[in-house]
């Protein structure tokens, strides 16, 4: 499939750039569900977003406009060529796929909406559905399908909507040069763009996070949840997310504004900076040196605990479908699924549940969170509503249904609008530090189970890479910490390698191997981890305070 | 739990209403109102029970129970750390051996009056005489009279005395605690907080049990029609009333957890402990163990420890039970397809399979049990699901080992072995049931079956330990299901 | 030619029946005006009236907690009956517009005394007889000492009894007529000291306790504490402790300053909390039981069948332990004797063989002995310790237990006092004799002498900051009329808690 892009097809592309004409709308107004923006399909994008810059063909038409530096113009190439998303939807023809199918008596997994709504880049208003869940054979063979996460999977269907009040142009036809050349796209207000023109935002932390999260994480409203069930039926474990990391492992297509070339004549950056409607970018809330990398993991975590709340809310409220209260997979898993040992790190510990024996929800949700409401001084806070959570959850096995939704949904709320406050101001390198110590306090406090300890040290890592720090007794407290969670099975030379090279950045951050990646779970004693974390707590208070502010 | 006062009385009643089915046939249950504990003080005499054992059996019984039978120091463990420590992490208002909830089976049962035997002077003696019994305030005149004997025959049950030589009775004595009751629940937080878990199986427990009675006469009483005269098939009906009995009993204790309002639910220990408690391993002889039992992926099986000889027992032919007692156990399992069933419909389900169970094991108890029997029994225990493809998890293995040792003793009690079969059956058993135990013994250091980890996503291969286990089966099998000298 | 007027023409100058004219003019103006007078004041009295200005006949305004109720005189009037009260003015009290049920609906208190006079109390003598309204008082708990000495001054009692009270007082002052007698409390002690049989019931009676008859007054708290020996304290020339308490870590402490590092008080201030074990006296004195093979490893502080499950458990676990490594595996020999025995899975317990049972039996029975005989060697820092060492502990057979401290909550339970207020003035001015008292049995309340000190209506040798009088010396200002814990009987006392059931020594 890459090959044909590389060749390229003159023809394919001239049709392409006529589509771009607004043929399109019409194009696929048929087979769109009117109640929601079609998708337009990736091969729209490749006229601008598809070339290869190192070397540029001479089928390669002139851009309808100069982009300027501001796109890389290979963004489809590096999607198609080296991200996985396009592979989501492959994955479902996998043995594992089948099999999950058989054991949970899915006729075709690959038809199936509930695996669809995740592993395809469409919305489930446009999976119409023939019998139960099941769509019709003939829509999945839809080549936009077949490629998993598309284009649009993330940046929203770009199709025009027809509505009661006339209709709404789709973003994809806006974002077009010609189309904007009165009213710019680049500079409009992110919520504009997004309610008027169906384009969800990728530039605020918080916004990324809930994108990334609907799957990752799970919402409801979507259709995109990953139940007990079908773990058991064979579906790999989430791993516990974290914007920051996961945004570093994607090839990335794109640059961070901070991160955009800014020279002559265009200067976009510039230029961008001075015009937008974002408020994000407008005043004194973004300065080019702040973290961003750390602000958005702080920002990010608030945001996935707040998803996480709001699926235990939803699940415990009206549920979803045939999935009802208690739904296991919203749980820990590693609090049922552990051999009984005596004595045991667990029963050592404060028993997160606060009554023995009673279940706890995913645990990993809070770790940072915690650290990140420190910054805003609204942990106290944070703990009060925690507690009123676990009372409900301890009253009775599974927690209280009827109690359990209003109170996660009104936390989640609130998180929300502390992810707001704390990504409204830049983050300056002292503060850096103090993120980076409070991390390092959380995990020398010990009794953390795996997905959290692995939580902290992501964390680490990218506050690590921001603050361009290296020092020697750190970072080896924090390999060590990182070896143990993330690459366990790695030879002891792999120490080196892998997480906190602060100048390469992280390589694969999660055992993808089950058979790898599970034992040492199993086995998982927090002891070593918290003795890393407690090293690099000491290292972290000797810096002197300048240093840590001085690049 | 312990209880405040207004559960408490709801928990009499429920005392009352179910203890009747438990321990009585409900038509005699008022005359027992009234009945008391009244102490092993009046048992302890030396010339009634108390004696040095030189003379009869019965004799000596106070004096080997209060010696030999660890039942005499359930008490002294609620003084202990662990007890300390267990009271503390559920916060109980008072300390273990003070606490209701654990007097109910660490010291004498409440009895079917709800009246409790709790004030110190007699909850010191741990589970003692009465405990089993029956609270002898009505009888304990009675008793010591020569014309006991026909008193007891006549109403013993009416006098609040549970004739422990009927097998049944014995069994349900047991249960009480060893299974559980109302108010005397060993719950997911209770076991959490660090007490044992429960699982009850009739002959083991009887094997372990040191002997205060005439065992040879007891063998006589339920000898059935074994190869000699002077042989018993007792071992055999122990095993099979006490499985029907402990199901029964495990239904009944749903009942109550169901429908009390001091129970927790959804209630974890409704299912088996190592359905969720086993190491996560992408393993797929698990999920395909989960698909041939006919479950869902992630769904609870309900009693696992308690059901998974069933089919076994109903290998005795002239008492089985017949297709609407596995209607009632598929019902019972669609209640719990969710993690958290529904309460009344719990309720309802499992009070219909209480009822079918009870009539199984009467007609069990009834039943005088032959050679047939044994060898159905034998060759069902191999050739089973659990014997032919191997255990699903560790409670099934365990059940299977316990329940092959038992045929393993009585076989043994009932021939004498004299024939070659039979002594070759025996041998292999002795060959086999070693090995089965080396793999279910735990890991060092270990409360679970960490030894049955392992196994692949690609294969449905069980892990090796369990491996093993099938093998040591097929070797029993093989001697167990091959007619050569065939019986005559 | 003049001539003089006759001598009727002049008598007839004077107007001699002058007396007989009649005045009703005259008196009618004055009857008009009174009349008027009268109307005027019932229609001014009507518009204060209508106004709910009550001030014209209200006496002064009502203490500060009445204030809600003012202007609503039938809460605590029942009949208005002012004539009456004109009439026979000579004794109000004869007819009162208030009625006790009235108070009692509200502040329903004790009586003062079992053998207090009739009339005095609920029935009879009046709340309002000593609780003034009307006054502008801002509390009416104040009352004046006239009051009290209405009775006190020349007490009588129903029982007739002699000795319990003095029975003229009429001064707080040591030099005055009638001056307050000693504290009781102490009053007794001297007198059990003095052999002589110590004084009647009181409320004191009930903390302390009479031992065998006639053996006297003494505190009856079952533990042994040494005060003198925990405040002792030397220094050398360049003042760093050279004698004094070593705590757990060794250092050598000064508790001669601090004494709030056992004694702290409570939330309000008033009096002093129980002093606990776990916070006050396992530091220094740790229960240690057998710091030969358990270094460091303490009882728990509880009950004493608790800790001697705990003990039995620990060593018979130890004892099985040290049996299970001596004898290796016997998981797997199962053949010949029934498999099911024991049952499979958990590590089996190992059985006891005849002599690892002795062994057992006679760890523990050792273990008992060494919490029996509080062995100091065995126990705590420079031999302190076993629970003998504070408790009395009553040894039936091998069955023994600890007997409960009973240690008063308070001494001078109809007193009111805080130490809050006292907070200016250090611990050994009032409880001097602290440093030298060696028994429990000491009890350490300091002489009314002490109190003079400082309350007194005169100038007082302690000044306080402007005062030139010393602190109040009322009555009411130490005394509790009503009972303090408002219970119906005159027996407002606390016996001597036991906080722990059964022997129990952790409720302290």
């Amino acid at each position: 499939m890459i090959g044909n892009f590389r060749t390229g097809r003159p023809r394919a592309l001239l049709a392409v750039l006529v589509l771009l004409g607004g043929s399109i709308s019409e194009s696929i107004a048929q087979d769109a569900v009117p109640s929601h923006r079609a998708v337009v399909g990736f091969t729209a994008c490749l006229g601008c977003h598809g070339r290869n810059p190192q070397q540029p063909s001479a089928d390669d038409l002139p851009l309808p406009s100069p982009s300027g530096d501001w796109i890389l113009d290979n963004e489809v190439r590096t999607w198609a060529g080296k991200d996985k998303h396009h592979q989501a939807y492959a994955v479902l023809f996998s043995s594992r796929s089948i099999e999950m199918g058989r054991l949970m008596g899915i006729a075709a997994v690959h038809r199936d909406r509930r695996c669809l709504s995740c592993h395809t880049g469409y919305p489930q208003a446009l999976m119409p559905a023939v019998k139960g869940q099941l769509v019709a054979e003939s829509w999945h063979k839809n080549t936009d399908v077949s490629f998993g996460i598309t284009c649009e999977g993330c940046h929203g269907p770009g199709g025009d909507l027809a509505t009661a009040d006339g209709n709404r142009d789709g973003w994809f036809r806006l974002h077009l040069p010609p189309r904007n050349a009165k009213r710019p796209w680049r500079f409009l207000d992110p919520q504009v763009k997004f309610e008027q023109h169906g384009y969800v935002d990728v530039r605020t932390p918080s916004n990324k996070a809930r994108l990334c999260g609907s799957c990752h994480i799970g919402d409801v409203a979507q259709g995109r949840l990953v139940t007990h069930e079908m773990y058991a039926a064979g579906h790999p474990p989430l791993p516990g997310f974290e914007i920051a990391t996961f945004a570093a492992q994607m090839p990335a297509h794109w640059r961070a504004v901070h991160n955009k070339k800014d020279t002559k004549p265009e200067n976009s950056r510039s230029e961008f900076l001075a015009r937008t409607g974002d408020p994000f970018f407008k005043g004194d809330r973004y300065r080019l040196d702040s973290l961003h990398r750390t602000q958005a993991m702080l920002v990010g975590s608030l945001v996935s605990l707040a998803q996480s709340l709001e699926l235990t809310a939803a699940l415990s409220g009206q549920g979803a479908g045939s999935v009802s209260w208690p739904e296991l997979a919203q749980f820990e898993c590693y609090a049922c699924h552990h051999d009984l040992r005596v004595p045991a790190w667990r029963q050592r510990r404060v028993n997160p549940a606060g009554v023995p024996g009673r279940p706890v929800l995913r645990e990993w949700t809070t770790v940072l969170a915690s650290v990140a409401l420190e910054q805003v001084k609204q942990r106290p806070e944070f703990d009060s509503q925690r507690k009123k959570i676990q009372a409900v959850l301890a009253a009775t096995p599974f927690g209280r249904k009827s109690e359990l939704s209003g109170i996660a949904s009104s936390t989640a709320l609130w998180l929300t609008a502390r992810a707001r406050q704390l990504e409204s101001r830049p983050l300056s390198r002292a503060e850096g530090r103090r993120v980076l110590l409070a991390i390092a306090e959380a995990g020398a406090g010990g009794g953390l189970e795996y997905e959290s300890s692995r939580q902290l040290v992501w964390a680490c890592e990218v506050v690590y890479g921001e603050l361009g720090r290296g020092d020697a007794d750190e970072l080896k407290a924090l390999r060590e910490a990182g070896h143990v969670l993330v690459f366990p099975q790695r030879p002891a030379r792999g120490l080196g390698a892998g997480l906190f090279e602060p100048k390469r950045g992280p390589s694969k951050i999660v055992e993808i191997d089950l058979a790898k990646l599970l034992p040492p779970i199993g086995d998982y004693d927090p002891a070593e981890v918290t003795r890393a974390f407690g090293a690099l707590k000491r290292a972290v208070e000797a810096w002197p305070a300048k240093a840590a502010s001085a690049r | 739990m312990t209880w405040n006062l207004k559960s408490r009385a709801q928990q009499a009643t429920a005392i009352v209403l179910i203890a009747a089915a438990v321990l009585v046939p409900g038509r005699e249950l008022t005359a027992q109102d009234a009945a008391r504990y009244v102490g092993t003080n009046s048992c302890a005499a030396a010339n009634c029970h108390g004696g040095d054992g030189s003379g009869k059996s019965w004799t000596s019984s106070y004096s080997d129970w209060v010696q030999r039978d660890s039942h005499a120091r359930s008490f002294t463990v609620l003084l202990g750390d662990r007890s300390r420590r267990i009271a503390k992490a559920l916060g109980y208002p008072r300390p273990a051996h003070k606490s209701v909830a654990c007097l109910n089976c660490h010291a004498l049962p409440p009895t079917p009056a709800g009246t409790t035997g709790h004030h110190l002077q007699l909850a010191s003696d741990g589970v003692s005489c009465e405990a089993c019994h029956g609270p002898a305030s009505l009888w304990i005149t009675r008793h010591v009279r020569r014309d006991w004997p026909a008193v007891k025959a006549a109403r013993a049950i009416s006098l609040g005395f549970y004739d422990t030589d009927d097998l049944r009775m014995r069994v349900r004595a047991c249960t009480g605690c060893h299974v559980g009751g109302p108010g005397r629940d060993v719950n997911h937080d209770l076991i959490a907080a660090g007490h044992p878990r429960l699982h009850f199986e009739m002959s083991t427990y009887h094997a372990n049990l040191p002997r205060h009675w005439n065992d040879a006469a007891d063998a006589k009483r339920h000898a059935g029609q074994p190869a000699a005269s002077d042989r018993s098939l007792r071992e055999l009906k122990l095993w099979a009333v006490g499985q029907v009995e402990t199901l029964r009993a495990r239904a009944q204790l749903s009942v109550w957890r169901a429908s009390s309002e001091t129970a927790p639910w959804p209630e974890l220990t409704e299912t088996r402990c190592f359905a969720c408690h086993h190491d996560l391993r992408d393993a797929r002889w698990r999920r395909s163990v989960v698909t041939r039992s006919g479950r869902r992926p992630g769904q609870f099986p309900w009693a696992g420890w308690e059901r998974s000889m069933i089919e076994a027992v109903s290998a005795i032919a002239s008492t089985r039970p017949g297709a609407e007692l596995s209607r009632a156990l598929v019902r019972v399992d669609r209640v719990t397809r969710p993690v958290a069933p529904d309460r009344d419909g719990m309720r309802l389900e499992a009070t219909d399979l209480a009822r079918r169970l009870e009539m199984w094991s009467e007609a069990l108890n009834r039943h005088s049990f032959t050679m047939d029997d044994l060898d159905a029994v034998g060759r069902q225990l191999v050739s089973g699901s659990a014997g032919q493809r191997g255990p699903g998890d560790w409670d099934q293995a365990a059940q299977l080992y316990l329940a092959l040792s038992s045929l393993q003793v009585s076989q043994k009690q009932a021939t004498g072995l004299v024939d070659e079969r039979r002594r070759s059956i025996d041998r292999a058993l002795a060959r086999g049931l070693p090995r089965m135990r080396a793999v279910l013994q735990f890991p060092d250091g270990h409360d679970s079956a960490a030894q049955l980890r392992g196994g692949t996503a690609e294969s449905d291969q069980p892990p090796l330990a369990l491996q093993r286990f099938l093998e040591a089966t097929k070797l029993i099998r093989s001697a167990l299901t091959d007619n050569r000298g065939a019986r005559k | 030619m003049n001539r003089l007027p006759s001598s009727r023409e002049l008598s007839e100058r004077v107007e001699i029946d002058f007396p007989r004219r009649s005045r009703r003019r005259l008196r009618r103006r004055l009857a008009w005006v009174a009349l008027l007078a009268v109307f005027a004041t019932a229609a001014w009295i009507g518009s204060e009236w209508r106004s709910g200005q009550h001030r014209v006949f209200a006496a002064g305004g009502v203490s500060t907690a009445h204030r809600m109720i003012e202007n609503d005189c039938g809460a605590c009037h029942t009949t208005w009956a002012p004539l009456e009260r004109l009439a026979n003015w000579v004794d109000p009290g004869s007819i009162r517009s208030i009625d006790n049920s009235k108070c009692l609906a509200c502040h329903d208190r004790a009586l003062h005394h079992r053998d207090q006079v009739p009339g005095h109390g609920h029935d009879g003598l009046s709340c309002a007889e000593c609780h003034r309204e009307h006054r502008h008082h801002e509390r009416l708990a104040r009352v004046e000492d006239r009051q009290c000495l209405r009775c006190h001054s020349d007490l009588k009692t129903t029982s007739g009894s002699t000795s319990t009270f003095v029975h003229s007082l009429t001064t707080f002052e040591a030099d005055g007529q009638h001056p307050h007698p000693e504290f009781a409390l102490k009053r007794i002690l001297l007198e059990s000291a003095a052999g002589s049989r110590p004084g009647p019931e009181h409320g004191v009676w009930k903390v302390g306790d009479a031992g065998e008859s006639g053996s006297g007054f003494r505190d009856r708290a079952r533990l042994r504490f040494n005060h003198s020996a925990h405040l002792k304290v030397e220094k050398n020339s360049k003042g760093e402790l050279v004698v004094g308490l070593r705590n757990s870590d060794g250092r050598t402490v000064d508790f001669s300053k601090n004494c709030n590092s056992c004694h702290e008080s409570d939330e309000s201030g008033g009096y002093m909390r129980p002093v606990r074990f776990e916070s006050h006296c396992r530091a220094c004195h740790p229960l240690l039981f057998d710091n030969r093979n358990e270094p460091g490893h303490q009882v728990p502080h509880v009950t004493a069948d608790l800790i001697r499950g705990w003990l039995t458990e620990k060593y018979t676990l130890g004892a099985l332990e040290q049996a299970g490594s001596r004898s290796p595996g016997s998981a797997t020999d199962v053949t010949g004797r029934d498999s099911r025995r024991p049952f499979p899975g958990p590590a089996e317990r190992r059985t006891l063989d005849p002599a690892m049972a002795r062994d057992v039996l006679g760890r523990v029975q050792v273990a008992e002995a060494v919490v029996q005989q509080h062995v100091h060697t065995l126990f705590g820092y420079e031999a302190k310790g076993g629970c003998r060492y504070c408790h009395e502990v009553t040894d039936a057979g091998s069955h023994w237990r600890v007997e409960p401290p009973g240690i008063p909550d308070r001494w001078m339970i109809h007193s009111r006092f805080r130490h809050g207020s006292h907070r200016l003035m250090r611990c050994e001015e009032c409880h001097g004799d602290v440093a030298s008292s060696r028994r429990t049995s000491d009890v350490l309340m300091p002489a009314i002498a002490t109190c003079r000190g400082c309350h007194s209506p005169r100038p007082t040798a302690k000044r306080f900051a402007r005062a030139a009088w010393g602190a109040r010396s009322d009555c009411v200002e130490c005394h509790d009329y009503h009972g303090r814990d408002g219970s119906k009987s005159s027996q407002v006392t606390t016996p001597p808690r036991s906080t722990a059931e059964d022997g129990s020594i952790s409720g302290r």
